[in-house]
């Protein structure tokens, strides 16, 4: 049977949404409170917050700001992160695809070993790893922002097979085939024909290392040691422990990119998020 | 598609080799690379092939047992003799030399001390309880005061009532109320409760200040007193009072002031006996969970509570509410944040604001309530993405066969429970699939949140106790195998999990 969609004006488990709605929005209000009160303490100085947190700011204060940026060197720090996050997306995103959709497509033994192979470093824990990739990032000089995507394309290219692996096995073959009998090399019958189609698993792919990697922590740590949001954050942190208004505003610098791209993209990310996951 | 085999393997090669090779050098090499290191004691520092090493064991321990004339000219190549000349010694090496080096180096049997291969036994310390007593779950003795330091100026009631008073005999009660008292529901050092100024008691005596008694009398006097009230011996403190009465000087003491001298003494007795009472009787018996317990702690309860959030979240926004849509949005909206900045939301909230709403100053600082709030913060930015699953699933259980079973009077609850439920099973399948990976695999949260101080905290999961090996510890073999370990628990209950789960899948 084909699953419908939900369409308005039916559901099903509750039926009293006028008492539920105020009660989800009460709750998301509760939920929301974290970022609420970081925001405003952000625009507080440090003697305001620590006589009553909670009370909103008298002026317009953003020395809390200012430092933050400076100390976190923010638009170095964005760059960096937003090189290593593009760069490594890319990445994945050409050469997984084009792994996956050969080893769809070829109907031999090895092709399906060499799949699994893949597949197989999905439970693979991080910190097996991580000491002989710190070594080895070391001898091939790629502890810097350049290298580190270099690694990335190692790491995220299981789970990116996996996925694309997946949906390739959906797309019919005859679209290739005629390509093919027109003269069109695999080439070219990848990345005109067949890419396009992956759209909408390329861009749940796309989203979801988008969001690893600019979020991601031990990897830069070991291998960069600073330079990205998510380091400078931290370190900031360890350095400003006990001044909560620079702290509250560097709390906001590093979360705004990512908010912003989430506000702005929520329907895809969420569309993908379900779609990888159920595919993954 | 008609190609050559030949044609054919070149364009299955072109497409596949750059991620494999990638995944290959990144990922598979160092993945076997770490389970052999599982198998030495390394400690992250020590090269297999020594950076310098003295003349005659370099020549008895390697140069003697490298039976390649090349191999050894190689050697020599890259050793030379030091000025000095008692030592051999090399640049840094890399890549195919060092790789060659190390090479000819396991082959002449020699291992350095720090990175020696001792097979299974990271493995059997590990198991037999032979590695830090932090990673077990334990009971021990929790000290509050050491008799060294000074009287804690302030004590909370709680602590006072549950732990110390029930120990404490008659005697001892009365020494503790004359050194503390109850003020405002926090015990209060009494301020004349100092021994400082209970001794310039007896040296602000006239006799004493213009030095008639001599000072190492009085020295010798506090002395006394001390170690009588080491053997809470209340006849060594009236000896030494007589005796120090007793010296040349202290005929100048009025009586009043051979008063002043035993109520002093006594007054520091009785302080100090305070003071060895705290120390003997304000223990605590406590229960660590240990890095393991934590781990299993932190584990199910991240996965049943962000699973239910989730699926509670999912059902009351598959409904025709109108805000659903800005609902959904904040609900995963702490998903798309790092952990590392929603870990240092939370401290600040903990640290700042909790302490001011509640009057509680302890938060992620008391060891009872810091794994349970680290629970929350990752159920609160883990649920959303649980719930987006759940939704989606939801959205797939076909309206038809819901109304359909409520025409036949099925209650709401028991559409979820014979209906919904069953159909749901992909997704739960998935969720507690993905909720476990991640619970056992984060470590940004609780390193932000806690960082070293886990410890103490007992918020430390297994990843976090692996990365403090490895990269603290200077314990990277035990680490490794810790790592080992712990993929293989992985494997095993997500394993489990996921033919549990596919077995009760269901078609609509």
């Amino acid at each position: 049977m084909s699953p419908k969609i939900m369409a308005a004006g039916e559901r099903r488990h509750f039926r009293n949404e006028w008492v539920l709605e105020p009660l989800m929005i009460l709750f998301a209000l509760v939920f929301v409170f974290p970022f609420v009160f970081v925001l405003i303490s952000a625009f507080k100085p440090d003697s305001e917050i620590m006589m009553n947190p909670v009370a909103l700011p008298h002026e317009f204060y953003t020395a809390n700001f200012t430092k933050a940026w400076n100390v976190m060197k923010f638009p170095q720090t964005f760059m960096n992160t937003l090189l290593i996050t593009t760069g490594g997306v890319l990445g994945i995103v050409l050469f997984a695809s084009m792994a996956a959709y050969m080893l769809a497509r070829t109907d031999k033994k090895y092709s399906v070993l060499i799949y699994f192979l893949f597949a197989a470093a999905q439970v693979i824990p991080f910190q097996i790893i991580m000491v002989p990739e710190a070594v080895l990032a070391s001898d091939l000089h790629l502890t810097n922002m350049w290298g580190i995507i270099l690694l990335y394309w190692g790491l995220g290219a299981p789970t990116a097979v996996f996925m694309y692996h997946g949906f390739v096995k959906g797309v019919p073959r005859e679209l290739e085939e005629s390509a093919a009998m027109d003269g069109a090399g695999p080439f070219y019958i990848f990345f005109k024909v067949v890419f396009p189609l992956l759209t909408p698993i390329t861009a749940s792919i796309v989203i979801l290392d988008a969001l690893w990697i600019w979020n991601d922590f031990l990897l830069p740590l070991i291998i960069v040691k600073n330079g990205t949001l998510q380091l400078e954050q931290m370190a900031f942190h360890g350095q400003f422990l006990k001044e909560y208004g620079p702290m509250n505003a560097s709390l906001v610098l590093s979360a705004l990119p990512i908010v912003i791209f989430y506000l702005f993209l929520q329907k895809y990310i969420i569309k993908g998020i379900a779609a990888g996951a159920v595919k993954g | 598609m008609v190609q050559s085999p030949a044609k054919r393997r070149f364009y299955f090669a072109a497409f596949v080799l750059p991620a494999l090779l990638l995944y290959g050098l990144f990922f598979i090499y160092p993945f076997g690379k770490g389970l052999a290191i599982s198998f030495t004691n390394w400690d992250g520092l020590t090269p297999k092939s020594p950076i310098s090493m003295p003349k005659a064991q370099f020549e008895s321990q390697i140069l003697d047992k490298v039976t390649r004339s090349s191999d050894r000219k190689f050697l020599l190549s890259i050793y030379s003799l030091t000025r000095e000349g008692d030592a051999y010694a090399r640049l840094s090496i890399r890549g195919a030399t060092r790789n060659r080096v190390e090479r000819i180096m396991a082959r002449a049997g020699y291992q350095p001390e720090n990175y020696k291969s001792i097979g299974f036994k990271n493995y059997s310390d590990i198991f037999t309880g032979k590695i830090d007593a932090r990673f077990y779950p334990r009971r021990y003795t929790k000290v509050n005061y050491k008799e060294t330091s000074d009287l804690p100026p302030e004590i909370a009631p709680a602590d006072i009532s549950r732990i110390l008073l029930p120990k404490l005999s008659a005697e001892e009660k009365q020494a503790f109320d004359k050194a503390y008292s109850l003020e405002n529901s926090t015990y209060k050092l009494r301020p004349e409760a100092d021994e400082f100024e209970m001794e310039d008691r007896v040296w602000q005596l006239p006799a004493v200040a213009d030095g008639t008694v001599d000072s190492s009398d009085v020295d010798s006097l506090m002395a006394d007193i001390g170690d009588a009230s080491e053997k809470s011996d209340s006849a060594a403190l009236k000896n030494a009072v007589d005796s120090f009465l007793s010296k040349p000087g202290a005929a100048a003491f009025s009586a009043g002031d051979r008063a002043a001298v035993s109520a002093a003494a006594e007054d520091i007795y009785s302080l100090h006996s305070v003071k060895r009472i705290l120390a003997s009787k304000w223990v605590e018996n406590k229960f660590d969970l240990g890095v393991i317990g934590f781990t299993v702690f932190f584990a199910v309860l991240t996965v049943l509570f962000s699973n239910l959030l989730a699926f509670l979240l999912a059902l009351a926004l598959d409904t025709r509410m109108k805000t659903r849509n800005v609902l959904r949005s904040i609900f995963f909206l702490p998903n798309v944040l790092s952990m590392i900045v929603v870990a240092l939301i939370w401290s600040i909230l903990f640290s700042r604001l909790l302490p001011f709403i509640t009057g509680i100053d302890l938060w992620m600082g008391d060891p009872d309530k810091a794994p349970w709030l680290v629970v929350l913060v990752a159920v609160w930015q883990m649920a959303g993405y649980y719930m987006i699953i759940y939704l989606a699933g939801l959205q797939n259980v076909p309206t038809e066969i819901i109304e359909a079973a409520k025409i036949d009077g099925a209650s709401s609850g028991q559409v979820l429970r014979y209906i919904t439920l069953p159909l749901l099973t992909p997704a739960i399948t998935v969720c507690l699939f993905l909720s476990t990976a991640n619970a056992l695999k984060c470590f940004d949260l609780v390193y932000a949140l806690v960082g070293p101080s886990g410890y103490a905290l007992g918020t430390v999961p297994f990843v976090m106790d692996i990365y403090f090996d490895a990269f603290a510890n200077k314990l990277v073999g035990l680490a490794t195998a810790k790592a080992t370990i712990l993929f293989l628990v992985i494997l095993l209950v997500t394993g489990v999990q996921l033919l549990i789960m596919k077995r009760r899948e269901v078609q609509a």
